[in-house]
């Protein structure tokens, strides 16, 4: 089930004990606000919560898994029936642990990956996904979690219940030192209690419910700790999911490559070459006037002359395009002043940088910027764009807005797509947003560090 | 006057150096990489060296590097650094130390006989040459900085001129207006800038441009 937005384990939520200064005013006074915190806060509630819900849900998903099973091995030896419930009992049990995961994030505040899903393609039949849910070997350790969470879940609830029940007698018997008690069922019978046991069964009760918070976040902590066992994704899930990200990273990697070769031949062949083809052309016809009309071929030999300067300009853009020298020299800094003079529009530029980033990151961030300069010159129909890069928690951050009119699309194949196939090659997150009437807003995030 | 040419390209060096022969200045020494340069400003002590930026062996800013060694060791040779590329940080660097007697342009410039020899003639008097690009480029990064931004549009315009090294008169020719205008706007353009008026005029005229390309 890849439902879950981001497939990664979040560590346990330490809970907070009020608060920590090292200038507290008295130990007494920290002491009760760290009891307080630990009765109001909300975990402690659902802690508690979920050892009731555990213990619900867990007899019922542990009484239907169990039955599942009961059917699969009896139907195990049937041909053509047997895969299909098998992968019918798989079915159900994942769809539980879906819950389970849930249950778990949203009560326990931790977030378990799912493993990934063996789900056929759309158009497949029932039959056929059954089938694929049948080979899919990953979905046991979820019955099992299961089918071993119902006596796990038990045990919580009856230390819980007899926790209460304990520190309930003490305050009970305390109440009546001397006289027949009976706590919920059970006939203690007469009692002659002096001063210090009274005080004693006192301080066992309140040291109780002191307890509380801590012993309910701990059965918590073990709950949630049989649950990533068993429901998260496997190590060898882990690195195969590792491993089709990284193929997919270098994928993009060579497309953008490949795209930004394609880009290189066109500007030669559509720009340069007509060029000097028109300027080789120019300079023969003046050849052959230069005797016969030379007037004529004064006029011709000054259009190459311009047409060969504006060659060499136009080469110039196409190389530094591809890969400025001074950025490698001097850093994205100094290499943004012959980009920005390059815009029409006004462009305020705001670095925090506190080094230079490692070179492919800083050249990824500078192309981003590059492309979202030549759109804001293109098409945005922009008064002024702001550029800025900072890094921040070890990730280089790039945006650019402008606020021409908008409606920006990352079209396959575009210096876009391009651009986010080269961040996302770095494993950085490339984002566009530009509705119409704008602004338009470019962003991209480089991680720096592995 | 005598000159040092460095590029490694053949062509461009033998293109130069007919240039030059045009404006009739003499090339002593042809060189391709940033260690010959320095051999052959010291053997020859020239008025003007011309420096690639981008020499062997690494292809980089050897001839930047080389430029500033010769403005170090040899004040009195003028320089003109050219480049396929511009930057104005580079620029801001070979002119960190002293704007008189540098230059810094496009290699395209080259291919406009007349101006390209105006520049180099300028240059080996002791003025200074910065490519309008290199301008531009600090005019888009400074667009809303003090003290330039105080600048009006035409007083920009003429510091941009200065910049490049033209004279008081070289900008009413080329903005088309009195160099009595033209006067009034670098005076202008001094007071904008807070130089004061003591300093003598071409002492300000430097600052004024040192000021505009270390914003």
């Amino acid at each position: 089930m890849g439902d879950d937005p981001e497939p990664r384990e979040l560590p346990l939520r330490v809970a907070s004990f009020g608060p920590r200064r090292r200038d507290a005013p008295r130990p007494a006074v920290t002491a009760f606000r760290w009891l307080l915190h630990s009765f109001s806060a909300k975990r402690t509630w659902t802690a508690s919560a979920n050892l009731v819900v555990n213990l619900v849900v867990g007899a019922g998903f542990a009484l239907a898994t169990a039955l599942a099973l009961l059917v699969t091995l009896a139907t195990a030896w049937v041909v053509g029936v047997g895969t299909m419930v098998r992968g019918g009992a798989l079915f159900l049990s994942a769809h539980m642990s879906r819950f389970d995961r849930r249950r778990v994030e949203r009560l326990g505040g931790v977030r378990i990956a799912a493993p990934s899903s063996p789900e056929p393609g759309a158009g497949a039949s029932l039959r056929e996904r059954q089938v694929a849910w049948g080979r899919a070997t990953w979905l046991w350790p979820l019955s099992a979690y299961q089918l071993a969470r119902l006596p796990a879940a038990g045990a919580a609830a009856f230390v819980a219940v007899g926790w209460w029940w304990a520190t309930i007698a003490c305050f009970v018997v305390a109440s009546q030192p001397s006289g027949p008690v009976q706590i919920v069922g059970w006939d203690v019978g007469p009692m002659s209690l002096g001063a210090a046991g009274v005080a004693g069964l006192v301080v066992t009760g309140v040291a109780g419910v002191l307890a509380w918070p801590a012993l309910v976040r701990m059965a918590m902590k073990l709950d949630a700790a049989l649950a990533m066992h068993l429901l998260g994704p496997s190590r060898s899930g882990q690195l195969a999911a590792e491993v089709s990200r990284l193929s997919e990273a270098r994928a993009l990697a060579v497309t953008s490559a490949e795209a930004e070769r394609r880009r290189i031949e066109r500007d030669l062949h559509d720009g340069l070459q007509p060029q000097l083809v028109s300027l080789a052309l120019d300079l023969g016809l003046a050849k052959a006037r230069i005797e016969t009309d030379p007037g004529a071929a004064r006029a011709m030999v000054e259009r190459a002359h311009e047409e060969a300067k504006q060659a060499a300009r136009d080469l110039r853009k196409l190389v530094r395009g591809i890969h400025p020298s001074v950025l490698d020299e001097r850093g994205i800094d100094a290499a943004l002043s012959a980009l920005i003079a390059s815009c029409p529009v006004p462009v305020s530029v705001a670095l925090d940088l506190p080094r230079r980033p490692e070179a492919t990151r800083e050249a990824a961030a500078y192309f981003v910027v590059a492309e979202a300069i030549t759109n804001v010159t293109r098409h945005a129909g922009a008064r002024r764009a702001s550029v800025t890069i900072a890094e921040r928690s070890g990730a280089l951050h790039v945006a650019v807005v402008d606020d021409g009119r908008g409606g920006a699309r990352q079209d396959p194949g575009g210096g876009l797509a391009g651009l986010a196939a080269r961040v996302a090659s770095l494993d950085g997150t490339f984002s566009l947003s530009s509705p119409v009437g704008g602004p338009t807003r470019i962003e991209a995030v480089i991680p720096c560090e592995p | 006057m005598r000159a040092v040419i460095a590029d490694d390209s053949v062509l461009l060096r033998e293109g130069i150096t007919r240039l030059l022969a045009e404006g009739g200045i003499e090339v002593v020494a042809g060189v391709g990489d940033a260690e010959a340069l320095l051999v052959a400003v010291e053997a020859h002590e020239p008025d003007l060296a011309i420096v690639d930026v981008r020499m062997p062996p690494r292809h980089r800013e050897e001839g930047l590097r080389a430029a500033i060694e010769i403005r170090r060791r040899w004040p009195k040779v003028a320089l003109l650094v050219l480049s396929q590329f511009v930057e104005e940080r580079y620029a801001s660097e070979l002119l960190a130390a002293e704007t008189s007697g540098v230059g810094y342009l496009l290699k395209d410039r080259v291919a406009d006989v007349a101006e390209f020899l105006d520049v180099v003639e300028r240059v080996a008097a002791g003025g200074s040459a910065i490519d309008s690009e290199v301008v531009r480029q600090i005019l888009a990064r400074t667009h809303r900085t003090d003290p330039l931004a105080r600048l009006s549009p035409r007083e920009t315009e003429v510091l941009a001129l200065m910049a490049e090294g033209h004279s008081n008169g070289s900008i009413a020719d080329r903005l088309f207006v009195s160099s009595g205008a033209v006067e009034k706007h670098v005076s202008n353009i001094f007071m904008k800038l807070d130089l004061p008026p003591d300093d003598k005029r071409h002492q300000r005229r430097v600052m004024a441009v040192v000021r505009y390309l270390n914003s």
